[in-house]
């Protein structure tokens, strides 16, 4: 048997139509896909910054207990979101192990080792923030209450005690 | 003087008729081919020694035959009729594949389903002229320009037709640089050929090791059945681009593609016995598989006129021939056509993207042959 009564007999006709339709469907579906990996890859790589200090500070959790905070009333206020917050709990942590008030090159030091980026900038950041604050026996501390600062917007949010 | 009259009668010269001797014509051709012409000789040589091996006659009954059980070339031949090696020669092609080019533009893969159209129209064309869906699909594939996926998918549906189907497929891979510029130029204004392609965008390396996973999953969830080709086309292109698997990825894409490519040629030449072979079905499946890489060229090329058509970003439309897979030398072809008319014009980098996804798309296209008519 030939012809097109061949063709009709085996379904050519909808094989051919649904087989070339499924070849363009996954090719452009790949295509599609393909089109949007840098989007992907860059929104992985922004997010997976986090990592780099939260995984040492979870360690650091982890291995040594921690001791109670010494001054378990004072309250932080944060007007920069993202990377500051961050650090600040980070370092809020530290010297809540180290103790208050504390001396700014240790806590640099520790932090370091504690594999925080960008230590001293971040540090700088919170004395101009004013949520660290020195003292006249060059020690330093976090701030409580009226010391506090508004935030180049105003805003001030409280956070619970660490 | 008996025993030597039966010695006589049972040599090579005593049994040959005129088929043996086409036949052996035939593989000089294709060596001549492959060493004098450089055209494909990795494949044609293998192949073509494999004829004159498959038609020396022997006496039947002594295991010689590839075809007799128990022959050594039958445990070989073992491979092709299983549908082992194409597998194995898709992963050492995806170690050696780069996909940057795809990744960098990815509307040029289009153009590699466009020219999948060659397929199933020949499909069409094979059920018209009397053979059955099972041998129509395999004689379809061709049009796909890839020997592996035609040797995997005529394993499947029509284990008879493996010979020819790959001689056919092999033999207009090989002639490539024949067959398609003439319908390249007939379908493209000079004009359209002078277009030039704007440098591709620079690919991450995330980017090269998320695409066979990704590109994995999706096409296997769509096509199941093409499985064992992307499967393993993906495996080795993830092996080539995690770098740290780099000693596999060396293996696959010499010592395991070499290997395979030897035995699968020198079996599927040695196939090609006579009188399984010069057949009135043998003679239909080269026309139709003419028919259908012309076609599959034509569609790609089309396709890429009317990208151009509902586009912005204009792309040279020769690149759809590159859609037939027939890596590399139908890019080679594009880059040749392109640089015909203008010399600083280069296309080969970019008809890379349209030839791999070729390989994706034809085997896609088989394994939705294999599950519609399996």
């Amino acid at each position: 048997m030939g012809g097109f009564s061949a063709i009709n007999a085996a379904n050519g006709w909808l094989i051919a139509a649904l087989g070339i339709s499924v070849v363009f469907f996954g090719l452009l579906s790949l295509a599609f896909i393909v089109s949007y990996f840098p989007r992907m890859i860059a929104w992985w790589n922004a997010h997976a910054k986090a990592p780099k200090y939260f995984v040492p500070w979870v360690k650091s959790l982890i291995s040594q207990p921690l001791a109670k905070p010494t001054s378990s009333k004072a309250t932080v206020q944060s007007v920069e979101p993202g990377e500051l917050d961050d650090a600040e709990e980070a370092l809020r942590l530290l010297t809540a192990h180290m103790g208050e008030p504390f001396k700014l090159p240790r806590l640099i030091e520790v932090a370091e080792q504690r594999g925080l980026a960008r230590v001293h900038s971040t540090i700088n950041g919170l004395l101009i923030k004013g949520t660290m604050v020195g003292g006249p026996d060059g020690l330093f501390r976090w701030a409580i209450g009226s010391e506090r600062k508004s935030g180049p917007q105003g805003v001030e949010v409280s956070r619970g005690s660490t | 003087m008996e025993l030597l009259i039966d010695f006589l009668q049972n040599t090579g010269f005593a049994m040959a008729d005129y088929r043996n001797l086409v036949m052996i014509g035939v593989g000089l051709i294709f060596l001549y081919l492959g060493i004098a012409k450089h055209y494909e000789p990795l494949l044609l040589v293998p192949i073509g020694f494999g004829i004159l091996v498959g038609n020396v006659p022997v006496f039947k009954g002594l295991g010689l035959g590839i075809y007799e059980k128990g022959a050594v070339l039958n445990y070989l031949y073992f491979g092709v009729s299983k549908g082992i090696y194409p597998p194995l020669i898709f992963l050492g092609i995806g170690a050696m594949t780069d996909f940057s080019t795809l990744l960098a533009r990815p509307k040029l893969v289009l153009l590699g389903a466009a020219a999948q159209l060659g397929v199933f129209l020949t499909f069409l064309g094979a059920l018209f002229l009397g053979f059955v869906p099972r041998e129509a699909a395999s004689i379809g594939i061709i049009g796909g320009a890839d020997g592996p996926t035609a040797i995997f998918l005529s394993a499947k549906l029509a284990p008879h037709l493996v010979g020819p189907i790959a001689i056919a497929a092999y033999s207009y891979m090989a002639l490539v640089p024949v067959i398609q510029p003439p319908i390249m130029k007939l379908l493209t204004s000079r004009r359209e050929r002078l277009i030039k392609m704007s440098d591709p965008r620079e690919v991450s390396l995330q980017e090269r090791i998320l695409f066979p996973i990704a590109g994995f999953l999706l096409c296997c969830f769509l096509a199941p059945a093409a499985l064992p080709l992307l499967g393993m086309l993906f495996l080795g292109n993830l092996l080539k681009e995690c770098l740290v698997t780099d000693r596999l990825a060396r293996t696959a894409r010499t010592a395991v593609v070499d290997t395979v490519t030897i035995i699968l040629g020198l079996t599927v030449g040695a196939s090609t016995q006579a009188d399984v072979f010069l057949t009135a079905k043998s003679v239909g499946i080269f026309i139709l598989g003419a028919c259908s890489f012309m076609v599959a060229t034509a569609g790609g090329v089309i396709f890429a006129k009317f990208m151009n058509v509902v586009s912005q970003d204009k792309i040279n439309p020769l690149l759809g021939a590159a859609g037939v897979s027939a890596v590399p030398d139908s890019a080679r072809v594009v880059q040749m056509v392109g640089n015909a008319e203008d010399p600083s014009n280069y296309l080969l980098m970019h008809a890379m993207a349209p030839n791999v996804a070729g390989v994706i798309g034809s085997a896609i296209a088989a394994g939705v042959l294999w599950s519609f008519i399996g």
